[in-house]
């Protein structure tokens, strides 16, 4: 028999998760929803049958938050399940302030639910215009983003592109392994939310997480069209003592070019840097520090060196060009606009106190001491870890372990064999408070 | 259900279950009920209907259709002459068992009525509607209403005086005519199934922390037994108010109260239902229980007074077992399955 899948909705009261209820009744013609509501939405739900549940957190007795689950949801879909032929989807949708892991953990937790329904996924609603004052205040917020399989950043017409660009990066810095969509009145696709399957080990890895994408230590680049020889490069005053840069020719003025000279200039800004002062020289392909201590504007020297004609820079900025308005002029006096920029988001920028760490090995890691400092962590921190993901290559297994969990729930099974693929681990844990040295300093001594 | 057949094959030569009738219902059956001195058989549906079927002819003495707004039914019968039934449209019914004439009906609003149940003496009726236990006497007059409880109310029994007894998160409440409980006996954890012995002594619950609790009702003492795999949802007390038949899990753990026990006692373990036990019945006047599982599996057993003991009947339905019930003289046994089978067999060696 089948289970039914379910997708629970979450997200701060106004994100619009009513909304996005409502279009996924109206475009999934074919399929007939059950809806478990928790609160009054901002608009009313037009179709499907809707049920009303009162928010009942069950506690055990042995006081584990991990154990809990929501004694509503059992009664509501123990009871929808004996009218099984008469919908083929439920979608949950909790309160605003709603802490989602009771909500998942019910799934995997009670014996009955577990036998007739599959949790589908966890789909987050944020409000794009809100949310940045709802992540510093808020704890459900942060969690409901942390449990999220799916974020939908809603009401981005309300929001400048690269605000958006920001608070995404800021959301995959708290979660690194959830899809990501941009929307407005809820206008997203139901396919892209429903049916998602991303609790089934299976399928669940097969989409790339994306927490590996590499931290920029700069901000903001311009590309720029050079002649050899001096220009001028000048900074407005702002709230930072110092702006590091770099200057790295670039072979075409394309956005890719742009993000592989982004990685050549990691390395660049991995160097020391030297202490530039107004009238000093800086020459491509070093990372200077460059002191904004003037009363309005810095200028630097830019000695662009013997080449033959015109050339393609980069130039790296650690901080927004909106904060400081950098512009290159030619000896002439002539401002040089950029042929195209883009703004890197530093995880820097926000000190999160849910984040997503990331740890990749190749090689193998030893079973049981992998098992007890598995254990020792949900122990000791399963409450504050919210979401894990990863596979494993387990010494003497010879297919690859995929395994995933909630708080301490975890569960694993064997995947596909290796074969001639290199041997190598993937893990990535969304939590509160997580120290990533400690966790990756565990993982290593697992390896063998 | 391979498992089941499997394991109960071995036992075939002792089965005691004979084949009576089967009926199958328009949708989901939820409720099963003995009516009218075991000459009744009614189930509940999802559609919200009742039915009543002459258990000696299996035809069907009356039904209705429409008794409830489609969902879950639930159903007790009062005495030999009345069935009491709570529905998903808030709505408590009696009905006369015989004819099925509507006797009384009471709204109680949106809630949805997971249980219902009629004192031992047939003299009150109960359900819960949400947080609110309610009370009426057989005539559905004499409303009354309990306290607003911290939680949904998940279970309502009666101790054999007919005081009422709800379980709910954190607490089984006894009430007297006051709308606060008279005495509470507390657990922090979700109890979602009540039991009373049938001498009054001991209230028992299944936890959804894969626990059974239970208390001595003079004295408050109380004790959980751990290890369940599962939430024991089915539970049930012999009429010597002797063994403690509880599920949770695939198989049957049976508690023996007295000899100092069950505390720092090995149970009894009735291992065959190769899916969770969802529902347990002891024949009247007797130690024969009847279990019934997910995996379709309807067994009979006889117990030893340590509670162990052995299948002599067993029989697989089509589908999960919803519920199980002995006739009141003991002679048959009713079961109500997945697949919309309302099935009865005769029992005897």
């Amino acid at each position: 028999m089948s289970r039914v899948p379910v997708t629970i909705l979450t997200g701060f009261l106004g994100a619009g998760k009513t909304t996005l209820l409502n279009r996924i009744l109206t475009e999934h013609h074919g399929r007939r929803i059950a809806v478990i509501e928790n609160e009054f939405g901002e608009i009313g739900i037009d179709q499907g049958l809707v049920v009303n549940a009162d928010e009942e957190v069950f506690e055990m007795s042995n006081g584990c938050i991990c154990c809990t689950v929501r004694g509503d949801l059992i009664r509501v879909l123990g009871n929808l399940g004996k009218r099984r032929d008469k919908f083929d989807y439920v979608l949950v949708e909790t309160t605003g302030l709603a802490d989602p892991g009771p909500v998942a953990q019910t799934f995997f937790m009670d014996d009955d639910i577990a036998a007739e329904y599959a949790l589908d996924g966890i789909v987050t609603v944020v409000d794009a215009v809100h949310v940045d004052q709802q992540l510093g205040r808020s704890r459900e917020t942060e969690e409901q983003i942390a449990f999220a399989d799916v974020v939908v950043l809603n009401k981005t017409d309300l929001v400048e592109e690269r605000r958006l660009d920001e608070l995404e990066a800021r959301i995959r810095s708290m979660n690194g392994v959830t899809a990501m969509h941009r929307a407005s009145f809820g206008s997203v696709a139901v396919d892209v939310l429903l049916d998602q399957r991303s609790f089934d080990l299976t399928v669940a890895l097969d989409r790339r997480p994306t927490f590996l994408e590499p931290e920029y230590p700069f901000e903001w680049t311009g590309v720029y069209r050079l002649d050899p020889g001096t220009h001028t490069l000048r900074f407005d005053a702002g709230p930072d003592p110092t702006m590091g840069l770099a200057v790295l020719p670039l072979p075409e003025a394309t956005i890719e070019a742009l993000e592989a000279g982004a990685e050549r200039c990691v390395r660049v800004f991995a160097e020391p840097p030297a202490c530039v002062r107004v009238g000093d020289q800086v020459t491509p392909g070093h990372h200077v520090d460059a002191a904004l201590d003037a009363v309005d504007q810095t200028a630097v020297t830019l000695l662009i060196g013997e080449g033959t004609g015109e050339q393609l820079y980069g130039l790296f900025c650690e901080h927004l060009a909106e904060e400081y308005h950098p512009t290159v002029t030619t000896a002439d006096g002539a401002t040089i606009a950029p042929v195209i920029e883009r703004a890197w988001v530093a995880a820097h920028e926000h000190d999160e106190s849910v984040t997503s760490v990331g740890i990749e090995a190749d090689g193998n890691v030893d079973g049981d001491r992998l098992n007890q400092w598995l254990g020792k962590l949900l122990d000791d921190k399963g409450t504050d870890l919210f979401r894990m993901k990863g596979f494993l290559a387990v010494a003497g297994e010879t297919d690859r372990v995929v395994f995933q969990g909630v708080h301490m729930l975890l569960d694993s099974q064997p995947d596909r064999p290796w074969g001639d693929e290199p041997r190598r681990n993937q893990l990535v844990f969304i939590g509160r408070d997580l120290d990533a040295d400690e966790l990756r300093a565990g993982f290593q001594a697992c390896l063998v | 259900m391979p498992g089941l057949t499997g394991r109960v094959a071995q036992r075939r030569r002792a089965g005691v279950l004979r084949q009576g009738w089967s009926h199958l219902l328009d949708d989901y059956p939820t409720a099963l009920a003995w009516a009218c001195g075991g000459r009744l058989v009614m189930t509940g549906d999802s559609s919200g209907a009742l039915t009543a079927v002459d258990a000696a002819r299996s035809d069907i003495v009356w039904s209705f259709a429409d008794a409830h707004e489609p969902g879950p039914v639930h159903l007790a019968a009062g005495g030999p002459s009345f069935v009491v039934s709570a529905g998903a449209d808030g709505v408590v019914a009696s009905r006369d068992a015989a004819t099925g004439a509507l006797r009384w009906r009471h709204e109680l609003g949106a809630a949805w009525l997971d249980t219902i149940s009629v004192s031992p003496d047939g003299s009150r009726v109960a359900t819960a509607a949400g947080r609110h236990a309610h009370r009426w006497s057989a005539d559905g007059g004499d409303a009354w209403t309990s306290f607003e409880h911290p939680s949904t109310v998940a279970a309502v029994a009666w101790t054999p005086a007919g005081e009422l007894v709800t379980a709910s998160f954190g607490a089984v409440c006894v009430f007297g005519d006051d709308p606060e409980p008279k005495a509470r006996f507390e657990w922090q954890g979700s109890l979602v199934s009540l039991v009373l012995s049938p001498d009054g002594d001991v209230v028992a619950c299944g936890s959804q922390d894969n626990t059974v609790h239970f208390w001595r009702t003079a004295t408050g003492t109380d004790a959980a037994m751990y290890g369940y795999p599962a939430k024991p949802s089915a539970l049930a007390f012999d009429d010597a108010s002797r063994l403690l038949a509880t599920g949770g899990g695939e198989a049957v753990t049976v508690w023996v109260f007295g000899d100092g026990g069950p505390e720092g006692s090995t149970p009894g373990v009735l291992d065959a239902h190769a899916d969770t036990v969802t529902s347990l019945a002891f024949a009247p006047r007797s130690t024969t229980l009847a279990s019934g599982g997910r995996d379709g599996g309807v067994l009979v057993w006889r117990l030893g007074p340590d509670g162990n003991g052995k299948a002599v009947g067993f029989n697989v339905c089509d589908g999960r077992i919803e519920a199980v019930a002995w006739r009141p003289d003991g002679r048959s046994l009713a079961a109500i399955d997945a697949s919309g089978h309302l099935t009865t067999w005769r029992t005897g060696s």
